[in-house]
């Protein structure tokens, strides 16, 4: 089970690492440029390993590619001994930022059910937070890599979805992982992960539902704010 | 009351002492058909009993109990002389649950033996596919799975004690569903029944429901008592190198049954060989003890009739019952042979007819004054509202009429039949002390109003220091096995009664502020949620997304709360499972993601094992199931409750109605409490309504002052005495107060009854006292004397409620008649209600 998480963690990072070239901006702080990949400075010695581990993504409309590619240059990253722990979470962080769609994250967490009840402000600080709160959750459990093996399956059309199940050969057990994308522009999106059935989206979304039920909107922001947040 | 008594008279005059014979022979067919209808009699002790039946409490535990799949069960501890994990008591251990397991209701026995260990050697969560290991298993580590077996959240305490010396073996019946099943559907009727609104196939199926569920509940409560036999029997066989002891809830039902019956039948005899004695040593004459007992002995077969006939079910509330009649009849039969025998030496030539003429129409008036009285302080358990007590009440109520019919009945009727007595001067101890009351209250009035507003004070003082408590583990003495049983089960096996705490989570909705605050939506705002909506909102409800951190998080404080509390023993919940769980990964507390993923990936047997007895997704909520260390003597049971309702909901941040407290601890509070309120609150109620009943019966405000004061003190004074010596207002010791007032009632208006009627001859207080005390003393007298002796037996009882019931009794009695033989005509002679006195 341990194995399972960071497992999802890895590949949530793989994943995302796509994008990690694409649409970057500014962020004046940390909360507010959380779900976007850090600028790109070319003297940044960080930006040179980002050039050197990212990959270029030849076909931005196949999904597969994208995941496939973002994948192996995570691991890359995982497997280079030389590099400090900061720097890879860093580089990871800056890999696969771009391609989670944080935003709709946030909102379809939120569902129908609240997402009326947040006022523009507090759906703003709301899906920095909450993208905070997704990438604290994979940096804490990044170090946990160890060498799983990964075969993406081929994908299936849903709608305007995608939906792409990949497996995981660790230590002789088999994890099914599924990613949802979505078509944002020219490229897709990650909106959820699915890991042996269990879905991280719906996961947050129940826990929230739980801290909603009993506490006010400012309440649930106030303890997404602390670092040991639920 | 002319036309009354001219009726009365005439009544025994050209029926009753006329036709002796045809009487005589009518009352044996009468008892005879009764008799045959006692075989319908039923002694009822089981736990079902001890609760309210339209507790909306009980109907909630029995929901929480299906709900949760709660079934019955046993606990039975072994202590081996040796060491517990050597091979020898290990196989002997085997071999115990092996023949415990063969018993057929036996569903299950979980022992440190066949439970499953994780930590000896320590496991990951994914091997709880494959077949877990136990303490026999050639991989399991004995030395860790000792250790695991004593400091894992779920055995501690539980299956092994904290010394390691103990081990429990939780022998698990099977659940009886058809017993819950026509329990719901009678109730259901019942409920119909009351409302009016049962038709005619339905009267028809109430009433073979009801008979349908007493046959079934009978069945199974003999099988329980199989079982617990059973059980006892094959501890036997362990007994020689280990100490065996038993322990559970419906084991104490059991042998409080079993107590009640031993006590009715070897000290049901024990009485009435001391009654008999007693009537001896008194009356010495084979007619004054053949008399006597036999009317005690048809008012007992006709009433056990007419329960077995009326369906009265006798519970361990009313078990006193049968004892409480032969005291009543004892007294009306006692009085009739005094009220004899005075006439008869009076006048040794006039004819038996006309002595039994005159003792019948003397007596008769006064005699059904006190039953009158009685009835009206027993009908205080009319007014519970409870099954068993109000059953109780209308019990005693059937009982006194019963008890006054038949002696009034048999009694001439026997006499008659019999040849007169010439009356010989018996050594009689009686006229002896009464007399020596007479002449103390005629010397030293002044002190006895003093002593008496001493005694006043000084039981309004210990009424002050009574408690409600119902300590099951006080009914018993300590020699006695369950008692042993039940506090080593208390002290190192996680306590005895169930208490269960359920707490319901908030169902997630949007706060109607939030909503009139939030701007309006575009249209496309919502356009995503259109598009994933639906499918995120039908996946979300998969009960594997319920786990979150959040609710685990309450629930871990709401554990460790119920844990902290020093009155609780052995709490298990969701949380003891977690801990587990987190024990095998052996890191921080799991996050939502990983409970949800724990949760999907734990095989479903495992699943439903764990997860089952402490969740209901369905229902969104949890439930701890908490054990109570019922032998601890701080032990306050209402003030725990009502401290766990007002704490809990806080403690876990919560509205107090999401937090709700179940099981039998609850339901027996709920009835000791409602006991409380009905017997103790309403006491003054009676008080008042024997106040006006006085009045009535005596024509006199004063009188009816007087009577209730000599009344009040003995029953204050017994209530006093059970505050000082710190005896507990329980299930049983409750309706003492009621029969308190019962015993006390007699006395008084027989005093009264026989003052204002030998007023008349002088019209001088202090004279009258001393016929009175030489004649209606001497009943008075010999009827306490002889049920005092007569129920001082019970103190050799191994079942606390019947010594407290004979002793409590006998206190009632002796101080009733002292009251009666004291204060009572001191306050006569002083307040000279009767009017003035000739000079």
């Amino acid at each position: 089970m341990k194995n399972l998480c960071y497992i999802l963690l890895i590949l949530l990072l793989a994943a995302a690492a796509f994008a990690a070239g694409q649409d970057q901006t500014d962020e004046p702080d940390e909360i507010q440029a959380a779900d976007q990949a850090p600028p790109a400075d070319p003297n940044d010695p960080n930006n040179i390993l980002l050039e050197k581990y990212d990959v270029v993504i030849k076909d931005p409309n196949d999904p597969n590619e994208i995941l496939w590619a973002k994948w192996n240059a995570v691991v890359r990253v995982l497997q280079s001994k030389d590099m400090e722990k900061k720097v890879k979470e860093s580089l990871i962080d800056r890999i696969v930022t771009p391609i989670f769609d944080f935003p709709l994250m946030a909102k379809l967490v939120l569902g129908r059910k609240h997402w009326p009840n947040f006022s523009p402000p507090q759906r703003e600080k709301f899906t920095k937070l909450f993208t905070r709160k997704l990438k604290d959750s994979y940096r804490e459990k990044i170090s946990h890599y160890t060498d799983e093996k990964a075969s993406v399956k081929p994908l299936r059309k849903k709608n305007t979805t995608v939906i792409i199940p990949m497996n995981l050969i660790s230590q002789g057990k088999e994890i099914a992982i599924i990613y949802k994308l979505r078509k944002i522009g020219k490229t897709w999106k990650i909106y959820d992960v699915e890991i042996q059935g269990v879905s991280i989206l719906l996961t947050y979304r129940s826990q929230f539902d739980d801290v909603l039920a009993g506490s006010s909107v400012e309440d649930l922001l106030e303890r997404l704010e602390k670092p040991a947040a639920p | 009351m002319t036309e009354h008594r001219s009726l009365t008279y005439s009544f025994f005059d050209r029926v009753i002492l006329r036709y002796p014979v045809i009487v005589v022979l009518a009352m044996i067919a009468i008892v005879g058909f009764l008799a045959f209808k006692a075989r319908g009699f039923r002694l009822d002790a089981s736990a079902e009993t001890l609760v309210l039946e339209n507790d909306e409490d009980l109907r909630y535990a029995r929901q929480i109990s299906a709900r949760y799949e709660q079934s019955d069960f046993l606990v039975l501890t072994y202590t081996p002389d040796s060491d517990l994990f050597s091979e020898k008591d290990l196989a002997v251990l085997e071999r115990l649950q092996k023949d415990l397991e063969a018993l057929e209701s036996v569903a299950s026995v979980a022992s440190i033996l066949n439970v499953p260990l994780l930590q000896s050697p320590p496991l990951s969560l994914k091997d709880l596919t494959a077949e877990l290991p136990t303490l026999n298993s050639p991989k399991t580590d004995r030395t860790l799975a000792r250790t695991e077996l004593r400091d894992s959240p779920l055995y501690k305490n539980l299956l092994l004690s904290a010394d390691s010396k103990t081990t429990a073996l939780l022998v698990n019946f099977a659940r009886d569903d058809r017993y819950m099943t026509l329990l719901y559907r009678r109730n259901e009727l019942r409920q119909k029944k009351a409302d009016g609104l049962l038709n005619k196939s339905e009267k028809a199926e109430f009433e073979s429901v009801v008979r349908e569920f007493r046959d079934y509940r009978d069945r199974a409560r003999r099988r329980r008592h199989q079982d617990i036999t059973a059980i006892r029997t094959i501890a036997d066989k362990y007994r020689a190198d280990a100490d065996l002891f038993l322990g559970g809830v419906s084991m104490i039902a059991d042998d409080m049954i079993t107590f009640v019956k031993k006590d009715l039948k070897v000290f049901g005899i024990g009485v009435m060989v001391f009654l008999v004695l007693m009537l001896g040593i008194i009356f010495r004459s084979v007619r004054w003890i053949c008399l006597p007992m036999l009317c005690c002995l048809v008012s007992a077969i006709s009433m056990i009739g007419l329960l077995g006939w009326f369906g009265w079910e006798v519970t361990v509330i009313s078990s006193n019952f049968i004892s409480l009649q032969l005291i009543m009849t004892l007294a009306i039969a006692i009085h009739l042979i005094v009220r004899y025998r005075e006439l008869l030496s009076r006048n040794p030539d006039a004819p038996n007819r006309d002595l039994i003429l005159d003792t019948v129409r003397s007596k008769m008036k006064p005699c059904v004054y006190a039953v009158l009285t009685t009835i009206a302080g027993f009908g205080s358990l009319l007014l519970s509202g409870i099954l068993p007590v109000s059953t109780f009440g209308w019990m005693m109520i059937a009982g006194l009429i019963v008890s006054l019919i038949v002696t009034f009945l048999l009694f001439p009727t026997l006499l008659i039949l019999i040849p007169k007595q010439a009356p010989k001067r018996t050594h009689e101890s009686g006229s002896q002390i009464t007399e020596a009351l007479a002449v103390f209250t005629r010397n030293h009035g002044t002190l006895i109003i003093i002593v008496s507003i001493l005694a006043l004070a000084a039981s309004i003082t210990g009424i002050c220091r009574l408690d409600v408590e119902n300590c099951f583990i006080d009914y018993f003495k300590k020699s006695t096995e369950i008692y042993k049983g039940m506090s080593l089960v208390d002290r190192k096996l996680g306590g005895t009664t169930p208490l269960d705490v359920i707490i319901t989570f908030d169902e997630p909705n949007a706060s109607a502020a939030a909503k009139e605050t939030a701007p309006p939506e575009k249209d496309d705002e919502f356009s995503e949620f259109e598009e994933f909506g639906d499918d995120l909102d039908t996946a979300a409800s998969e009960d594997k997304y319920w786990f979150t951190a959040e609710k685990m998080r309450r629930v871990k404080i709401a554990h460790e709360y119920l844990d902290g509390l020093p009155e609780t023993g052995k709490v298990l919940s969701l949380q003891t499972m977690l801990r587990i769980a987190q024990e095998l990964k052996g890191e921080k507390p799991l996050d939502s993601l990983e409970l949800a993923l724990l949760y999907n990936e734990t095989p479903d047997e495992f699943k439903t094992m764990l997860t089952k007895p402490y969740v209901s997704v369905e229902n969104n909520q949890v439930r701890f199931w908490v054990r109570i260390v019922d032998s601890d003597k701080s032990l306050r049971r209402n003030q725990l409750i009502e401290k766990i309702k007002a704490e809990l909901p806080v403690v876990v941040d919560t509205d107090p109605k999401n937090v709700r407290l179940t099981g039998m601890f609850v339901l027996y509070n709920n009835m000791l409490q409602s006991l409380y309120k009905s017997q103790i609150l309403t006491l003054g109620l009676t008080v008042l309504a024997l106040s006006i009943m006085f009045l009535v019966l005596f024509g006199s405000l004063r009188i009816a002052l007087i009577a209730m004061f000599a009344n009040l003190l003995p029953i204050g004074m017994v209530l006093g005495v059970m505050g000082w010596l710190g005896i507990s207002l329980d299930m049983m010791t409750m309706t003492i107060a009621a029969i308190g007032v019962g015993i006390a009632v007699d006395d008084t208006i027989h005093y009264i009854h026989r003052f204002k009627k030998e007023f008349k001859a002088d019209r001088i207080y202090l004279s009258t006292m001393h016929r009175c005390h030489s004649s209606i003393g001497h009943a008075m007298y010999y009827t306490s004397a002889t049920i005092i002796i007569g129920f001082s037996i019970l103190a050799l009882s191994n079942f606390i409620p019947s010594v407290l019931f004979g002793l409590l009794t006998g206190l009632a009695m002796l101080m009733a008649l002292l009251a009666a033989l004291t204060l009572l005509p001191k306050l006569l002679i002083l307040i000279k209600p009767f009017g003035k006195e000739n000079p």
